[in-house]
C-alpha cells in the first residue's frame, strides 16, 4: 500500500467538482428514472457519481462532503417520503467510501476496490432508508418484508455502479487531474494491473 | 496481486456479504411477527384482507401519476373481489408516518384510474393521476367502505 500526498485544504477545483458530481447525483435521480421495477437500480449512476468523486478528489472527508451535499440538494429538489431526513441517506453511501479508502487506501481505479465500494455504499443507503423509517415509526415489520431481496439487488446495482464508477476513473482521471496527476494514476494502474 | 490488498479486498467482500445475510436475517426474524395486510372493512366488520401478493394477484393497471408510472391493483378491483358492488365514500388508511395518513375518496372520484401501487419497499400506497403528492396515502393498511352494496 502506498501513502498518498495529502494537501492541508481543498482547492477550488475539487470543491467546483464534488459541487458538480454532487448536482448530477441529484439530477440523475430527477431525470433519468430508468423503468426497473427492481429496488436498488439507482444506484448504478448513484454509485458511478460517488465513486467518481471519491476517486477524484482524494482527501479526507471528500465523500462524506459529496453526500452531504447532494444529500441537502436532494432535500431541496427532489423530495421523497423521508421528508427532511433525506439527506441522511445520500450522506451514508459517501461516509462509506471515505471509510473503505482509510482501511483500503489503493485507490477507487482499483476495479475490484470500485466494484465492493459500490456495493457496499448502497446497501449503506438501504440501511440508512430502513433506520429513518424506524426513527419515524413505521413498524419493523412493514420494513423487513422484502428487505433480503433488497439487499441482494442493491449490492447488484451498486456493485455495478462502483465497477462503472472506477472504470470511468481510470479513464477520466489523466484527463481531468491534468499532467501532474498523470503520475500518479500511472502508478496506481500499475499498481492494479490495469 | 498485492497479498494486503487481497486480503483488504476478501475483508470487504466479507462486510458485503455479512449486510446482505443480515438484511435476510433480519426479514425472516422479524417478518412473520407483523405481516404487512391490507383490510378492507365496512367499519363493523373485515370484508376481506390481503397480502401484498393477493393484491398482486389482482390484476395491474399501469398509470402515469407526476410524471412517474406506478402500477398495481385498481382500488375498484380490490373492492369488487372483497364483495362490494357499490358504496358512497371510501376512507383509505395507513401507517400516517410519512403522509397525513389518510384520504377521502367520493364514489365519483374513484375509477379505474385509482389504483394500490406496490412500492419497492413491499407495503402499497395510493395514487391516481389527479391525486397530489401530498394527498398519497403510503403504507395503506385499510380500507373502510362507507355506504356498501
Amino acid at each position: 500500500m502506498v501513502g498518498r500526498p495529502r494537501k492541508p485544504h481543498f482547492t477550488v477545483r475539487e470543491i467546483v467538482l464534488l459541487a458538480l458530481l454532487a448536482a448530477l447525483i441529484v439530477v440523475t435521480k430527477m431525470v433519468l428514472r430508468m423503468p426497473i421495477r427492481v429496488p436498488g437500480h439507482s444506484g448504478v449512476l448513484w454509485m458511478a457519481a460517488l465513486v467518481i468523486g471519491r476517486g477524484l478528489v482524494k482527501r479526507p472527508w471528500a465523500g462524506t462532503i459529496l453526500g452531504f451535499v447532494s444529500g441537502v440538494l436532494a432535500v431541496l429538489f427532489v423530495g421523497g417520503a423521508e421528508g427532511p431526513l433525506l439527506w441522511v441517506k445520500y450522506l451514508a453511501p459517501g461516509m462509506v467510501l471515505d471509510l473503505i479508502d482509510v482501511l483500503v487506501p489503493i485507490g477507487f481505479e482499483d476495479r475490484f476496490l470500485g466494484t465492493l465500494a459500490g456495493a457496499i455504499a448502497n446497501c449503506a443507503k438501504l440501511l440508512s432508508a430502513t433506520v429513518i423509517a424506524l426513527l419515524m415509526g413505521l413498524p419493523a415489520g412493514f420494513l423487513v418484508v422484502g428487505l433480503g431481496a433488497s439487499a441482494v439487488s442493491h449490492a447488484f446495482f451498486g456493485g455495478l455502479g462502483g465497477w462503472l464508477g472506477s472504470y470511468l476513473l481510470r479513464r477520466l482521471g489523466p484527463i481531468l487531474n491534468g499532467p501532474a496527476a498523470v503520475s500518479l494514476s500511472t502508478d496506481a494502474e500499475t499498481r492494479v494491473g490495469a | 496481486m498485492s497479498g494486503g490488498r487481497s486480503r483488504a479486498l476478501i475483508v470487504l467482500g466479507a462486510v458485503l456479504v455479512l449486510l446482505v445475510v443480515g438484511a435476510w436475517a433480519a426479514a425472516s426474524l422479524l417478518a412473520p411477527k407483523d405481516r404487512y395486510e391490507v383490510r378492507v372493512s365496512d367499519g363493523t366488520r373485515v370484508l376481506a384482507s390481503y397480502t401484498v401478493g393477493e393484491l398482486q394477484s389482482l390484476g395491474a393497471v399501469k398509470i402515469v401519476a407526476l410524471g412517474k408510472t406506478e402500477q398495481g391493483p385498481s382500488l375498484i378491483r380490490v373492492l369488487e373481489d372483497a364483495g362490494v358492488n357499490d358504496f358512497s365514500r371510501v376512507v383509505i388508511r395507513g401507517a400516517g408516518v410519512r403522509d397525513a395518513g389518510s384520504i377521502v375518496l367520493t364514489r365519483d372520484q374513484v375509477d379505474g384510474d385509482v389504483i394500490f401501487d406496490i412500492a419497492n419497499r413491499g407495503t402499497v400506497k395510493i395514487v391516481s393521476p389527479e391525486m397530489a403528492w401530498d394527498e398519497r396515502v403510503r403504507d395503506v393498511t385499510e380500507i373502510i367502505v362507507e355506504g356498501a352494496e
